[in-house]
């Protein structure tokens, strides 16, 4: 299937090719119904994306329901212990065979005709089977599968079978991975359940925020500091290290050590959490890294987000530090689910997580005072860049923090570590290469298409 | 779920499902509550009072005045289960939001600051509160609220939201005689929330 009309996405994405060497970006890639489509019939079915955490299905037989761009899959673990990421539609009339958010089931029945499958997938039965399919090959009518692969307990799935494997899909995010999950050898947990908001908003706005928009942080969330839970974080922008990893990956740290919070280790876990941590599975490169640079926030392309934050305990003054995982599920041009997944280090005392947990809430997710300005903030791309004026206009964004003579941030090589570093918070180069890597697959893709 | 039915013949028993399963509180009994008129009365006023400074985002203060210093208020994350699953709707510890008297003042000071974009200009808020069930609570000062919602919130030129839900209160009688709310749990109707900035209270 192609969409309608490949000539103008062609001449957008050339123009848009032209202008990112300029540092601008034209602002229809956001908002066009017809760069959505070929976003979801192009990009995402080729992407690796992220479909759950590996603590979310323990017990054989657990099961999720997530999303794989607009479709839904069951993420499942079967009676061998394997994960399987299932299409939730019958094979017999398409009729969803899951209709929960998370349960644990040995076998998905459709309530059309019965059609049964095993959690592995596999077809298992239907209703007088013996009478009704004598000679069905029942090895190619099990539930549609996508291609599964784990990393430091975060769950990954592809539709496409050719697609390459993870790791070198990751490329030099793999080893950032591993340094910001890794840190206890114990492997991490996801708290509570996650939460979906929707917003009005384009996916690619959010996935460029968390792979290196250092910027806003002091202007958008200004707030803050006027109810006194953050301090100088305007003194603080150039304090960040930015990280272009290649292949449309980004992450940016932020070292605290300035930060006037009471930063007793790296990412200002408290000294009694941080010696928990059994970090024989990072290298001494890794461990030099997550102290010096405190990676802090990043997104694996095209739509999975990471993001390390404190909230400080209002009496003992303690950092309570939460990781959080991030989907930007697409719905629309203009509209994208929010997953957030909390995970703590499981070897951390129960009562600290749960107090990070519910700490995180006032800093993150729809309900905290820092997000809430966000989501807010988000909706101009979407929305300009599907109207007329633009078009006429020719309207492009600015992109240009960072470039050479624009604002310092040359690139300065971290000793073991894997892309290129911007030692400033004034670059928005990440978010170029995302963008790089964005016209690069679109157009790949369309022109497999063709 | 079981596969082999159909291949035994034999029937399928549901599991014994507890009803309660999604309330924090006991499920109020049929028939007239024991609670006395006047009380439910003066009750179902407290309520609409509220709600009007909750929807007049320029009187939180006032709201913030009503709330018992050891107060919670929590809105817990709904997942979809299946009929007999038999695990609760609103998963132990799962929130959207935790909250107490203090991090309520401090959310209400941020919202009066020159920087909270989520409200500024403020949403429009309306929300009509009914089903209201008043029962006799821990003590003699204390009762067990229970109130559905419907919620519209219009903002500059977002979408216009509509939230439900149901929401379970403990008020007390403070010994000024005046009610405090004590204990908010919201009971959202919605697993994915229909907006993204929970900038307003239920």
């Amino acid at each position: 299937m192609t969409v309608t009309d490949n000539g103008h996405l062609h001449r957008l994405l050339d123009r848009a090719e032209r202008a990112r060497d300029g540092g601008t970006y034209p602002i229809e890639l956001f908002g066009d119904p017809d760069v959505y489509r070929a976003e979801q019939e192009q990009l995402f079915p080729h992407s690796w994306l992220f479909v759950g955490h590996v603590s979310e299905i323990r017990e054989k037989g657990d099961y999720v329901t997530r999303p794989m761009g607009e479709d839904e899959v069951i993420v499942t673990r079967a009676e061998d212990g394997s994960i399987h990421v299932l299409l939730n539609a019958c094979r017999h009339r398409a009729a969803p065979v899951c209709r929960g958010d998370k349960g644990n089931t040995s076998h998905f029945r459709c309530p059309f005709h019965g059609w049964t499958y095993r959690n592995d997938g596999t077809w298992a039965s239907a209703p007088r089977r013996r009478f009704a399919y004598k000679t069905l090959d029942v090895a190619d009518w099990g539930l549609i599968r996508a291609k599964v692969e784990v990393r430091y307990g975060l769950i990954f799935a592809t539709m496409d079978p050719e697609a390459p494997p993870l790791v070198e899909y990751l490329g030099d995010m793999d080893w950032h991975l591993e340094a910001f999950f890794d840190l206890d050898s114990r492997g991490m947990v996801v708290m509570g359940e996650p939460e979906r908001a929707v917003m009005e908003a384009n996916w690619k706005t959010a996935a460029e925020n968390y792979c290196g928009d250092a910027l806003h942080v002091a202007v958008l969330h200004k707030s803050i500091e006027e109810i006194g839970i953050a301090s100088k974080l305007h003194s603080q922008q150039e304090r960040y290290n930015m990280f272009d990893v290649g292949n449309g990956h980004g992450a940016f740290g932020w070292n605290l050590e300035t930060s006037g919070l009471p930063v007793e280790a790296p990412f200002g876990y408290p000294k009694r959490i941080w010696d928990l941590f059994d970090q024989s599975d990072l290298t001494a490169d890794q461990q030099r890294y997550n102290a010096e640079i405190m990676p802090l926030a990043g997104t694996v392309f095209p739509n999975f987000g990471f993001f390390r934050g404190f909230a400080v305990d209002p009496v003992t003054f303690e950092m309570k530090i939460f990781t959080q995982l991030r989907l930007w599920s697409p719905l629309a041009a203009d509209r994208t689910e929010v997953w957030s997944w909390m995970v703590q280090y499981e070897v951390e005392p129960a009562d600290y997580r749960t107090e990070a947990y519910i700490g995180s809430h006032l800093i993150v997710n729809s309900g905290s005072i820092l997000e809430q300005d966000d989501f807010t903030a988000w909706n101009g791309p979407s929305r300009v860049g599907a109207r007329a004026f633009q078009r006429v206009a020719g309207m492009e964004l600015n992109y240009m923090l960072g470039m050479p003579g624009m604002s310092g941030g040359e690139e300065t090589p971290f000793p073991g570590a894997p892309g290129i570093r911007y030692v400033t918070g004034f670059s928005e180069g990440n978010i170029r290469s995302f963008q790089k890597h964005y016209l690069d697959r679109m157009r790949d893709h369309l022109e497999a298409s063709r | 779920m079981t596969a082999t039915e159909h291949d035994t013949g034999q029937p399928i028993t549901p599991p014994v499902v507890d009803p309660v399963d999604v309330s924090p509180a006991e499920e109020p009994p049929a028939g007239p509550p024991p609670v006395d008129p006047l009380t439910q009365l003066e009750i179902r006023t407290w309520l609409d009072v509220e709600s009007m400074l909750l929807d007049d985002t320029r009187r939180l203060w006032e709201w913030h005045a009503l709330l018992n210093q050891d107060m919670t208020y929590t809105v817990p994350v709904r997942v979809t289960r299946e009929r007999w699953s038999n695990l609760p709707d609103f998963p132990e510890g799962a929130v959207h939001q935790a909250d107490n008297w203090f991090t309520l003042r401090m959310r209400i000071q941020r919202l009066f600051g020159e920087h909270a974009w989520a409200e500024d200009p403020p949403s429009l808020l309306r929300r009509v509160v009914s089903g209201v069930v008043v029962t006799p609570g821990e003590d003699e000062a204390h009762y067990a609220v229970r109130s559905a919602f419907i919620l519209h919130r219009s903002r500059q030129r977002f979408s216009p939201e509509l939230w439900a839900g149901q929401r379970f209160d403990v008020l007390r009688r403070e010994d000024d005689g005046s009610l405090k709310l004590a204990k908010r749990v919201v009971h959202l109707d919605h697993v994915s929330l229909p907006g993204a900035s929970l900038s307003f209270f239920f």
